[in-house]
């Protein structure tokens, strides 16, 4: 009896072995396959770990002479520095009440935006939407801001509008409540048509039968898309949730330094554009920009982990790992 | 994979990344680097190349006629070097050149602001060996050396060294006279019953309100950028003008925007905002959307023009067709300060510099100094303003006239030399000098003159406002982090905020001791003391 256990489980491995080809042989054997996938990993390499190293920055007191592994240890201090800091505290509390208003108010509408688009049945009209959707998508915010700033502006086309139908001029540019109000309903135009491509793929790809029979069973179109439609975006729904908050501090650097200006700091000014302007425009220097980074990237990294947790334990769907 | 494998794997990688590092990391020890060059090398002998950053200077390099700039094939000839540009913009130079200085990458010779607009940075470069100390006898210099003996460049000196050449803007610091003046459309205020400079900052308020009267779709007053806003505390406290003066009150040196005194120009500017007179765009707009309202005619007045260039001057024809920009467009001399007494701008007459990474070795070191030596003389500085006498103008009766053909410029003509001569100096004062060539344009000509006219009446009859440099280029720690502070957004802040401004702007002030305005105030003051500062 031992002995077939024994021999069971040495077939066991020696098939494992098997199925487990040397690296080398693997390369080989897919060759173009990797010689595909080595740009990407050369990119990673060269742009995302060599530069990791520079994170140490956040532990030294930056001596030029001396570059970052020569600097001496500074006990802490750009942390101390950057957390007794009132506007980093201030970018901070931006960052999370921006990043989780776009999670709850923009990340839905995509998916609105796709099952909409679906339950069009006139199939021209519905590529002139999407079309119409997307299109901004691929307009810079450089380009945006400029637009943005000049219907905005006090002489522009909303406040000439404004005072057409008798209402006072709006200063949404300089006005912390309407700012932020601006950035998600700005950035919900720039990308709510491009999101919603991938949901729509993914309604594509459900049979029509099942939509056939609950037609026969008598289901209307909101049932069908409660019980079909739904059911099969919830997974890709719940992937881009979790790769959302992954980036939940970042904000949208370019939309917010296009657009703001210094009477809405207090309100808009995020991590990003905070490590920007204390880099490059104060004198506060490398090693308090860098501890900045680093704690954002820390909590990010946390909430990424947070949110793939939630994501498999409580809503039982598949995570990211 | 064998164990020996994996560990062989496992040092390869580690021998890469270590390599990668170490390519990425800087040289080490470069603080006491030792100067490879031979001084008794006969330096004239060799063609050096130069590497040199300043602003648009690759532009010039790429344009259509760049092998043709004779000022510059004669500059390089005569030093016998080569440039070697190297590209930075309006857009990016801090940005770049704080990341070529972390990552040793420094051109040899390259413009910066550091010296008056982040002492601490300055310092920190200099003692961390980043730029490289100027030699102590610069006799073999005579044009750097008289810069250099000027009273305001000495606080610049740091241990005893200087380790930049500050890049003039004017001879003196008195000559920014029209560098923050209003200009100011003077038919438009006739028209208004207007024909005088208001004596008081009530009477602006009733001059533009007349004249908005009467071109109700204009602004009243607009701004070449938010800093020119501070031009209005030149009718209050003309200290502030300048946001990084310290004024001494109760036998105490303060931060000029922390004095009482500030009060009178907020609440004015605060009154302009709320009366519809300042442009309500004015926070959300990009430098020089001001200016270039009031050239359109949509403006009656703007902060900010102190010269007009020429393609300014099309720009205002083009909107205004039927007038004469010379006798419409006048300067307003601000009117007179709590004392009575009438100020102009005041600033250290450099406000950038120049710099040299200390990677030179004394043979490039000692052509590099040549070269701005010859940048910052009297007969090179003429050269970019006028082109060569003979070829582009000739001088007749004291005057200089230009013998370009209507098709030429001079820009185009040698447009290395264009933003080159910028590395020397901005050399702004040389139409105050009346040497100019006497534009060719006509219209313009008599604008020329009018800014000639015009500087001469204010030195004339107004005061320079009173700064200390000694204080204001004073470097201690804790002042250095004041640097941070962004006055001029916080005064943006009160005078487009809806709460009283004097308790918005104490609040504010109130915010800098937690950024450690307390603790820079007393640094100052005990140094002061120390250097016996008056």
């Amino acid at each position: 009896m031992g002995n077939a256990i024994q021999e069971d489980y040495r077939a066991g491995e020696i098939k494992l072995r098997r199925l487990k080809k040397p690296l080398g042989k693997e390369i080989v054997k897919h060759k173009y396959l990797y010689l595909l996938v080595l740009p990407t990993i050369i990119f990673f390499v060269v742009f995302a770990y060599v530069p990791m190293y520079g994170v140490i920055l956040a532990f030294k007191d930056f001596d030029y002479s001396l570059g970052i592994f020569g600097s001496p240890w500074n006990d802490f201090q750009n942390f101390r520095d950057v957390l007794g800091n009132p506007d980093f505290v201030n970018a901070f509390k931006n960052t999370l009440f921006i990043s989780f208003g776009r999670l709850i108010i923009e990340f839905p509408v995509p998916i609105v935006l796709a099952l909409l688009l679906n339950e069009m049945f006139n199939g021209k009209l519905r590529k002139v939407y999407q079309t119409v959707f997307t299109f901004p998508h691929f307009i810079s915010w450089v380009v945006l801001s400029g637009i943005v700033t000049t219907i905005l502006s006090d002489q522009g086309l909303l406040n000439e509008l404004l005072q057409v139908f008798g209402f006072g001029k709006n200063n949404v540019l300089t006005e912390g409540n309407s700012f932020t109000a601006l950035l998600f309903i700005s950035n919900i135009w720039k990308e709510a048509g491009w999101s919603s491509i991938i949901y729509l793929a993914a309604i594509a790809g459900i049979n029509p039968e099942l939509y056939e029979a609950a037609s026969i069973d008598g289901a209307g179109r909101f049932q069908q898309i409660k019980s079909i439609t739904w059911p099969a975006l919830k997974g890709t729904a719940a992937i881009l949730l979790i790769l959302a908050v992954g980036g939940i501090m970042n904000g949208g650097f370019d939309q917010i330094f296009n657009l703001y200006n210094s009477a809405v700091y207090n309100r808009a000014d995020i991590l990003d554009t905070f490590v920007y302007r204390s880099a490059f425009t104060d004198a506060t220097g490398f090693g308090f920009s860098t501890t900045v980074g680093l704690l954002k990237s820390v909590i990010n990294c946390l909430l990424l982990f947070s949110a793939n947790f939630v994501v498999t334990h409580v809503f039982k769907e598949e995570g990211l790992y | 994979m064998n164990k020996k494998k994996k560990t062989i794997l496992a040092l390869a990688g580690l021998l890469v990344a270590f390599s990668i590092l170490s390519g990425c990391s800087k040289e080490s020890g470069n603080k006491t680097q030792v100067n490879e060059g031979a001084i008794s090398e006969d330096t004239q002998s060799k063609q050096i190349e130069l590497s040199v950053a300043v602003w648009d200077i690759q532009t010039g390099f790429e344009a259509p006629n760049a092998a043709n700039d004779t000022i510059n094939n004669n500059l390089e000839s005569q030093l016998n070097i080569s440039i070697k540009p190297i590209q930075i913009t309006w857009n990016d130079w801090m940005d770049k050149i704080k990341v070529w200085a972390a990552s040793n990458q420094l051109p040899d010779i390259f413009a910066n602001a550091i010296a008056t607009d982040n002492p601490g940075l300055y310092q920190t470069w200099a003692k961390q060996g980043v730029i490289k100390a100027l030699p102590e006898d610069l006799s073999a210099y005579p044009n750097l050396q008289k810069i250099f003996s000027l009273p305001s460049v000495q606080p610049l000196k740091i241990d005893g060294k200087f380790y930049m050449i500050p890049r003039m803007t004017y001879a003196d610091s008195s000559d920014w006279a029209l560098d923050r003046s209003i200009r100011y459309r003077k038919d438009w205020a006739a028209e208004a019953g207007y024909t005088n400079d208001p004596s008081s900052f009530e009477e602006f308020v009733e001059m533009t309100q007349a004249v908005m009267v009467k071109h109700p779709e204009i602004n009243g007053l607009t701004t070449n950028n938010k800093s020119y806003l501070m031009t209005q505390f030149l009718g209050s406290f003309p200290e502030l003008s300048n946001t990084r003066s310290w004024v001494k009150e109760d036998g105490k040196w303060i931060p000029s925007y922390t004095s009482t005194k500030a009060y009178t120009g907020i609440e004015q500017l605060r009154t302009l905002y709320t009366n519809g007179i300042l442009d309500k765009d004015f926070a959300i707009q990009k430098d020089a959307d001001g200016v270039s309202k009031f050239l359109a005619g949509q403006s009656f007045a703007v902060y900010g023009l102190p010269l007009l260039t020429i393609d300014q001057l099309s720009q205002f024809e083009k909107a205004n067709p039927t007038v004469s920009a010379s006798k419409a467009i006048g300067y307003m001399n601000i009117w007179p300060a709590a004392d009575g007494k009438r100020y102009t701008f005041v600033e250290t007459p450099y406000w950038s510099e120049t710099y040299f990474s200390n990677k030179l070795d004394d043979v490039k070191f000692e052509r590099a100094l040549k070269l701005m030596d010859y940048l910052v003389s009297d007969e090179y500085l003429v050269l970019p303003q006028n082109g060569i006498e003979g070829t582009d103008y000739k001088v007749e009766d004291g005057k200089s006239i230009s013998l370009l053909s209507d098709d030429q410029n001079l820009g185009d003509k040698y447009p290395i030399t264009k933003n080159f001569s910028f590395l020397g100096q901005w050399n702004n004062g040389f139409i105050y000098t009346g040497k100019k060539v006497v534009n060719s344009n006509a219209e313009m000509a008599k604008i020329e003159q009018g800014v000639i006219d015009t500087f001469n009446k204010f030195k004339k009859e107004d005061i320079p406002a009173p700064i200390n440099f000694d204080v204001m280029l004073l470097s201690t720690p804790a002042k250095n982090k004041l640097g941070s502070l962004n006055v001029v957004d916080d005064i943006v802040n009160v005078v487009i905020g809806k709460d009283d401004p004097i308790a918005q702007w104490k609040k504010i002030v109130e915010g800098y001791n937690s950024k450690g305005l307390q603790a820079a105030i007393n640094e100052v003051n005990e140094e002061v003391t120390k250097q016996g500062i008056q």
